[in-house]
């Protein structure tokens, strides 16, 4: 009796288990469905079955070779790379100008690209950026990387005239050798091998040699690592420069098999490792190479034996991203972590009324703006209103609760649609709460994924999810359709908005009441953002984002509190998607690309993720970027100046944030708080003749970045 | 002195007389003691303002269009130049650029400042020019709504296409009246498929590789005389859709695929593609295929200098004249100052399209100087005398289309690429086009749904 029942304990098999089970069965049942209705009737023999075997690895190995990079990164700095495509990308511009342009020989070229000059570029980024941000929030670091990420694209085509056409020709030309009907060239074959040498090499280097155990110490503890003879800067140092060099790798066979050079082209290309990486759970490299094939295999396999049609014609182009967001969907329940500690600059939660008085100055600056403003300026000002309000979505999901969503775009695209879909029949105000409303089951199919992810797998299955919207959702034609549709302008009562109108004896121009209108709604919103920071729900946010687990203990819910943040978050990301609509007058698929959508998180966090005024200083940054370029005088260096800023601008903001993680408007105000209150102390002294206390009252930081003013401050 | 030198002289007198005449008459319309003066918004006394809206500096797509801003500045000077007139209705011609970013609000901003301080916009090509509404609205110098004259060369929206405000020079493919009928009907120009029938049979048969990065952009091509060539010689053994970016790797199916049809046709619609394509299927040894073919997209030196000795025999099919040959250049002197006034390396084809607005422009303006004088252009004139333009051709550079129309030009010049160059090949002569009526097809397809 006893043995039959450990055997059956032996056999049961856990929760986990199962429901990863079943939900392989319904993804393999849909993989099924979409092969059957897309299937184009080539025959399948085994000529085509090689054929697509051989393709399909040779492509995979790319994937294999540019996800290989990252995992090490990751493995071994603890940091999730996202500029390892613009990394590999910028290796194959150097490459390029070493053979093509300065006529070097092509081994002699490949050599100081992978070996001499991604080396230094790794080690010039972990030593000026990935250091500082070893111990920063995530956001922080996932924002430096994508920072880095545009600076690098930014700078490249600054560096390469985008006009001109640059192409790498094939290593060994066109020779190689038959297999079956197909001609493998040296080239491909190299790239497989080296692919796979990679692989096994790098898992022998991290699990076989001293300095890859180092490597991997550091991440786990940097100042045990250190008590232990480790040198964690260096040991972090190699493993950019490794990472980096096969980033160079991945950038050069790709390039090779361009017709041109393209800097967006090979950036993208190698974002579509990511999956590969999670495939591999970001640490085994074996797991790694097999996602790389999988991606290339999958790639090939639609290529060969689908049809894609109709409404279905980019589909192909998501297949990265599906896989990316399958992966993570199977991937085990994330840890619990509580063992980092991460202080950073803590803002304070305004009062109420000072929120609202906030709110009320920005309305009458803007009012005033409205009325020595052109009408293009009023128009970019009203871009900076609705980017705040955009921004301001994300200040509950990511800075309160450390929800890191990418997709905001989605719910904004969301809200848009809903707006051009049923504005016309509810009116303004009716289209508009249809807007939030609408967006909100996007927010729960997000927050789902969200109640096993976080941190950074809850990041990128934001950004797949978003770029599945973007490729899948949105060019539908009962939604968005390839070309965009028309949105009806803003009208209350017969009221247009968009017109000119006669008030307080003013005459205020075309678009400013548009403008007034959005300056008022992001008021009340952000007064509402504070009030809800200051609620019960607001203090459980805090609590799950400082930890999860200590947020259970306490008795607090967190699939209701993540379900709740993702649906008021959504609800104000589709609110603004209206207005944005409005504000256009179309709403079209290319305004809600998962890359437009990165800009508003990475901006935000320079500004402050966990204020409101944050929201507001991102907003005007964003804006100002593109605006700066259109006043600046028509002078030579001036415009040469605007050109640089426009493309540099936001990547190198994202950069900066790396030093203060915090934001710009939490770390001012701190400093601010500091300087008033050492002077304050000195003038007590000075009144009571004593010397100041060196123990002047300080604001006390919490993990969230949550101020709790001091006991006996004057602001307690 | 016999009676035929009589005769000949009384000729050439008449024709003489016939010339002073009508010199005359143009010079008094001209000038007839008028003195030019502002009369609109973008026309002062000595200047006339032309915008062009383009997506130049985006962190995306840097110089996406560079090109047409290239060619309208280079258009303008051209026209202030003493070979271009001296300037247009007695005042210079000035550009103003507005940069659309691909971007929607420096789009509509760019619309905004265009209709403040410019006449017209001409060569605009602005992807995210979705809506023309702003420029529906644009009031003139009296206050009163009059629109704003756009001749643009990228029209991606169908609004913009269909406007009665708007005169591509790239005539939208499908013809305006039927959009919201099913299906509807196309226009495309498939002249080069008859040279294709006449020269290699009826046996021609192949593949057909699309950009599938937009579905407009995949449509447009497939209604287009690049997907519908078809109808006439080339029947497709299957459509392929790939991404503009997609590797070589991703055109070895491709290649195998025109293996097991024994395809002798293949096409591609941008030039990127069509070198990959020629050089997977020179990795694969691919042999058999009687054409390649590709039209405007590999039309640059890039398509050259990429492809090398790969894409060699190569089709290559235009709706303007070659401007890389010299011995067009020499035959048509508007597309040598296209050349000359653009700079050797700022043309391109999209420059093409733009010089060609600018040119439109003139011969608007110009005709309404003509028939009321340097002080009768308005907006609304100009519109009066855009919607008179039935046949235009810029100076012969460009194939005659139906600006007014809308309609696309049955006129298109077919080259093939012989050691390293473009060399003509229908037709032959150079400075000239095939223009025949049959060219240009309709089809009838439902591509806008229901």
């Amino acid at each position: 009796m006893t043995a039959t029942v450990q055997r059956t304990r032996s056999i049961s098999i856990s929760p986990e288990t199962r429901r990863t089970v079943i939900a392989g069965l319904v993804v393999a049942a849909f993989v099924v469905f979409v092969c059957v209705e897309s299937w184009a009737g080539n025959p399948v023999t085994f000529n085509s079955l090689l054929f697509w075997l051989i393709v399909g690895i040779t492509y995979g190995s790319v994937y294999a070779v540019a996800a290989t990079g990252l995992v090490v990164t990751y493995t071994t700095s603890g940091i999730f790379n996202f500029a390892q495509g613009a990394i590999g990308m910028f290796a194959a511009y150097i490459f390029w100008q070493l053979q093509v342009q300065w006529g070097i020989q092509t081994f002699v070229a490949l050599m100081l690209t992978v070996f001499v000059a991604a080396p230094i570029m790794g080690a010039i980024i972990e030593i000026g950026l990935m250091r500082a941000i070893a111990d920063a929030p995530l956001v922080a670091q996932i924002v430096t990387t994508i920072g880095l990420m545009l600076a690098l694209m930014g700078l490249a085509g600054l560096l390469w005239d985008p006009q001109e056409t640059r192409h790498i020709n094939r290593f060994f030309g066109t020779s190689g050798f038959q297999i079956a009907d197909t001609l493998m060239p040296w080239s491909r074959f190299i790239t497989i091998v080296v692919g796979l040498g990679l692989a096994i090499g790098l898992k022998v280097l991290l699990s076989r040699t001293r300095l890859g155990v180092a490597m991997r110490a550091v991440v786990d503890n940097r100042e045990l690592a250190g008590l232990n003879g480790i040198r964690p800067g260096r040991v972090s140092m190699f493993s950019w420069a490794l990472g980096s060099s096969m980033a160079a790798v991945a950038g050069i066979f790709l390039a090779e098999e361009l017709a041109t050079l393209d800097v967006q082209t090979l950036t993208l290309l190698i974002l579509s490792a990511f999956a590969a990486a999670i495939i591999g759970r970001l640490k085994s490299l074996p797991l790694t190479f097999v996602g790389g094939l999988l991606i290339g295999l999958a790639f090939e396999f639609q290529q060969n034996f689908l049809s894609w049609t109709g409404r279905w014609t980019t589909a192909p182009l998501a297949i990265p991203q599906i896989m990316l967001f399958l992966a993570l969907l199977f991937l085990p329940q994330a840890r619990i972590e509580g063992k980092k500690v991460i202080r950073q600059v803590a803002p304070r939660i305004p009062k109420l009324r000072t929120a609202a008085l906030g709110m009320a100055i920005l309305f009458v600056i803007v009012a005033i703006l409205g009325l020595v403003f052109q009408r293009t300026d009023v128009r970019t000002l009203t871009l900076a209103l609705l980017t705040m309000l955009i921004m301001l979505s994300l200040v509950p999901l990511t800075g309160w609760s450390l929800q890191i969503s990418l997709a905001q775009i989605t719910f904004v695209g969301a809200g848009a649609f809903a707006f051009l879909q049923w504005g016309n029949d509810l009116g303004t105000i009716g289209g508009l709460a249809v807007a939030a409303l609408f967006a909100i089951p996007f927010g729960v199919v997000m927050a789902l994924p969200a109640l096993r992810l976080q941190g950074l797998y809850l990041a990128l299955a934001t950004m797949a999810f978003a770029s599945m919207a973007e490729i899948l959702f949105f060019p539908q034609p009962e939604i968005l359709g390839f070309d965009g549709k028309p949105i009806r302008s803003l009208k209350i009562l017969g009221f247009d908005f968009s017109k000119p109108f006669h008030f307080l004896g003013i005459d205020w121009g075309q678009d400013v009441g548009t403008m007034l209108f959005i300056a008022a709604a992001l008021g009340v919103v952000g007064v509402l953002v504070v009030w809800l920071h200051r609620s019960v729900f607001g203090r459980r946010l805090r609590a799950l984002g400082d930890s999860p687990a200590a947020s259970v203990t306490l008795g607090v819910n967190p699939i209701v509190t993540k379900l709740g943040v993702f649906v008021i978050s959504a609800a104000i990301a589709g609110f603004a998607g209206a207005l944005l609509g409005v504000f256009q007058g179309t709403a079209t698929v290319q305004d809600f690309q998962m890359l437009n959508g990165l800009a508003y998180l990475l901006l935000l966090v320079v500004g402050g993720v966990a204020v409101v005024s944050g929201a507001v200083l991102g907003g005007v940054f964003l804006t100002m970027f593109t605006w700066l370029p259109t006043v600046l005088p028509n002078w030579a260096w001036l415009t040469e100046f605007g050109k640089w800023q426009a493309r540099l601008g936001p990547g190198l903001a994202g950069i900066g944030i790396g030093r203060q993680p915090s934001g710009v408007v939490p770390t001012v105000g701190e400093d601010l708080r500091a300087q008033n209150a050492r002077k304050r102390a000195e003038r007590e002294a000075r009144e009571r003749g004593t010397p100041p206390s060196p123990g002047v009252p300080q604001p006390v930081s919490t993990p969230s970045g949550v101020t709790e003013a001091p006991v006996g401050s004057p602001g307690a | 002195m016999s009676r035929s030198r009589w005769m000949a002289l009384v000729a050439a007198l008449m024709v003489c007389m016939g010339t002073l005449t009508a010199t005359a008459i143009s010079a008094g319309a001209q000038s007839s003691g008028e003195k030019p003066k502002a009369t609109e918004v973008g026309i002062t006394a000595t200047e006339i303002h032309v915008a062009v809206i383009a997506d130049v500096d985006s962190p995306l797509s840097p110089n996406l269009f560079k090109g047409s801003k290239d060619a309208v500045e280079g258009a303008a000077k051209f026209l202030n130049s003493k070979a271009g007139g001296g300037g247009l209705a007695g005042r210079k011609v000035v550009v103003d650029f507005y940069d659309s970013k691909i971007n929607p609000n420096a789009t509509t901003n760019a619309e905004i400042s265009a209709c403040q301080n410019d006449v017209a916009a001409v060569g605009t090509s602005a992807v995210f020019l979705t809506s023309v509404d702003e420029m529906r609205n644009c009031k003139d110098s009296t206050g009163a709504v009059t629109g704003l004259p756009d001749i643009p060369f990228v029209s991606t929206a169908l609004a913009q296409q269909c406007s009665d405000q708007s005169f591509p020079m790239a005539p939208p493919q499908v013809i305006c009246s039927t959009v919201s009928q099913h299906p509807q009907t196309f226009q495309p120009n498939v002249g080069r498929g008859y040279y294709y029938k006449k020269k290699f049979g009826n046996d021609l048969h192949g593949v057909y590789i699309f950009g599938n990065d937009s579905k407009s952009a995949r449509d447009s091509s497939f209604v287009s005389g690049i997907g519908q060539l078809r109808i006439v010689c080339c029947k497709s053994d299957k459509d392929f859709d790939l991404s503009g970016s997609a590797p070589q790797s991703q055109y070895t199916p491709i290649v195998q695929e025109m293996k097991s049809q024994s395809s002798n046709y293949g096409q591609a619609v941008q030039g990127p593609q069509m070198v990959l394509l020629r050089k997977e299927a020179t990795l694969q040894n691919l042999t058999g295929v009687k054409v390649w073919d590709c039209t405007t997209g590999c039309y640059s030196k890039d398509f050259l200098s990429t492809g090398g000795s790969d894409v060699d025999q190569n089709y290559v099919d235009t709706l303007y004249l070659p401007f890389l040959s010299k011995a067009d250049r020499k035959a048509n002197p508007m597309l040598n100052n296209f050349v000359k006034y653009t700079g050797e390396n700022n043309a391109d084809g999209f420059g093409v399209y733009a010089w060609s607005a600018m040119i439109a422009f003139r011969d608007a303006v110009n005709a309404q100087v003509k028939a009321g004088g340097v002080n009768s252009v308005t907006r609304k004139a100009i519109f009066e005398q855009l919607n008179k333009i039935h046949k235009f051709n810029a100076d012969g550079m460009f194939g005659t289309i139906d600006l007014a129309g809308r309609k696309t030009t049955p006129c298109h010049v077919l080259m093939q690429v012989k050691n390293g160059d473009f060399q003509r090949v229908l037709p032959t002569k150079p400075g000239t086009f095939d223009c025949a009526a049959k060219n240009v097809q309709e089809v009838k397809l439902d591509i806008y749904g229901s």
